[in-house]
């Protein structure tokens, strides 16, 4: 596994974001269900003493009301009392199963649910308490030697080579137990994920996974220690969250051995967020999807107003407005571009040269008149007279 | 381009627990083990509250005020063992002084 261990932690919150609630209240009703197992079991427990129950207050005695008494016998009580104790252990497992399995949801991106911790009730129960008897019948057989010892050494009263039978034991014992412990850490994990699995193939899956990242493992443990110790300092109330996040963590690395850590847990919050909202940076860029945008490229021939709207982003809409009123100045613009159309006027007075008429006497005459200023064709071109006007001139 | 510009800002409310709690820490640190309680769970709340690769700004404050409340509460209550000493020297333990 590639995967460094502070981004193990760090998916690990990631995944948690938004589901501490669910891990926190999980939590909270197992610990509400272990207290009222607790008050349960104190209560036949006194009642079975037969010791002075009554004269104790609070919860225990109102617990204690509800047992049976009088004529109930002590070897009733005591069966009540075992009968009650496997109760309250096959529960407490079956929901540290439902842990397990929510926090595998919660690491695998997945919304968690309360109704999780009670999983393990209703997929292969069985199965997850035969596993707990034997981990613990193997647990109470590799023990035997150091009952022996024991109890040979009190016999003895004490010898050199028992104690140093039991020191060595001692080492011996805990570095194969922590041998095991960590070859196969992921076998609950993996039966959990999968209840089908057979107990050897999730022991066998678990050796072969764990197979070069046992140290990895180990120092991941060890990387809760000082946290942990913060968290006792608070008397166990931050127990609350660190619990979730060790657990969170733990399922994180399962998922990383598997290679199956989620991208959405590798993704940063922050990014992602901003990624799927709208965006909200500069107004240039946010303008950019402007419907004028269209326009920009269903009318590629207005290269030049386009350049201006560039330089001046900000007056967007009323440049939206003039791109549109450019459409309605073409007209004036081929006005100007085209020149011929008002040829008649413009020739007129241009090339008078052009229109004038060979002058015969008459006009010659009359062309020695005097004329006022006013009557000039420049100065009244609407209303120019017949005389000034050319007979062979063509009007327009 | 300014990244927080662009990035919404998160809404991070374990950094908001943390820095109240931190706060919380430093005001009960007077008291017998307020800032130590409040302190290390301002710390452990500012820790798992980092889901960036940086701290939240109020995240960071819970983290200075956790410790700063752990260590006044630790100097206070050095403080108070000091001078149940001296007082107990000085002999005003038996005359009627009581913590």
């Amino acid at each position: 596994m590639d995967i460094k261990r502070s981004d193990l932690k760090l998916y690990a919150r990631r995944a948690l974001k938004g589901n501490w609630g669910v891990v926190i209240g999980a939590t909270l009703i197992s610990m509400g269900i272990a207290y009222l197992f607790t008050v349960a079991l104190n209560a036949v427990l006194f009642a079975a003493l037969g010791s002075g129950i009554r004269a104790l207050s609070g919860i225990f005695s109102a617990a204690a009301a509800t047992v049976p008494k009088g004529n109930v016998s002590i070897g009733t009580l005591i069966v009540i009392l075992v009968i009650l104790y496997f109760v309250y252990l096959v529960v407490m497992l079956l929901m540290s199963v439902g842990y397990q399995r929510l926090y595998l949801d919660v690491a695998a991106g997945q919304k968690g649910k309360l109704t999780t911790l009670f999983w393990a009730f209703t997929h292969s129960p069985w199965k997850f308490i035969l596993i707990s008897v034997l981990v613990a019948l193997l647990e109470g057989i590799t023990m035997v030697p150091v009952y022996i010892m024991t109890f040979a050494a009190a016999l003895t009263g004490g010898s050199g080579f028992a104690a140093a039978f039991l020191l060595i034991y001692e080492i011996l014992f805990l570095i194969v137990y922590a041998y095991v412990l960590l070859t196969f850490s992921q076998f609950y994990l993996i039966l959990v994920e999968d209840p089908a699995k057979g107990i050897f193939e999730a022991l066998a899956e678990s050796q072969r996974m764990m197979k070069g990242n046992r140290g990895k493992y180990f120092v991941l443990c060890l990387s809760f220690f000082g946290i942990s110790l913060l968290a006792a300092f608070s008397f166990g109330l931050a127990a609350l969250w660190l619990s979730p996040y060790v657990g969170c963590t733990m399922a994180m690395f399962y998922l990383g051995l598997k290679g199956q850590v989620p991208e959405i847990v590798k993704q940063s919050p922050a990014g992602r967020a901003a990624a799927n909202a709208p965006y909200t940076g500069p107004t240039y860029y946010q303008e950019q999807p402007v419907p004028q945008q269209g326009t920009y490229y269903q009318q590629p021939a207005q290269t030049t107003p386009q350049e201006s709207y560039y330089q001046q982003p900000a007056q967007t809409t009323p440049q939206g407005t003039y791109y549109q009123q450019t459409a309605q100045t073409t007209p004036q613009e081929s006005y100007y571009q085209q020149p011929a159309q008002t040829e008649p006027q413009e020739s007129y007075y241009q090339q008078p040269a052009q229109t004038e008429p060979t002058p015969t006497a008459q006009q010659a005459e009359e062309s020695t008149v005097p004329q006022q200023p006013d009557e000039t064709p420049v100065s009244q071109p609407d209303a120019p007279s017949d005389r000034d006007i050319p007979s062979d001139t063509p009007l327009a | 381009m300014n990244e927080q510009a662009v990035h919404p800002k998160d809404d991070n409310s374990m950094a908001l627990g943390s820095m109240v709690v931190g706060i919380i820490s430093i005001v009960t640190s007077c008291c017998c083990c307020g800032g130590i309680i409040f302190g290390s769970l301002a710390v452990v709340l500012a820790c798992l509250s980092r889901v960036e690769t940086y701290f939240d700004k109020r995240a960071k404050t819970g983290l200075i005020c956790g410790i700063i409340g752990m260590v006044l509460s630790i100097a206070a209550g050095i403080v108070i063992l000091v001078y149940l000493a001296a007082a107990g020297s000085s002999g005003l333990a038996g005359s009627g002084f009581h913590y």
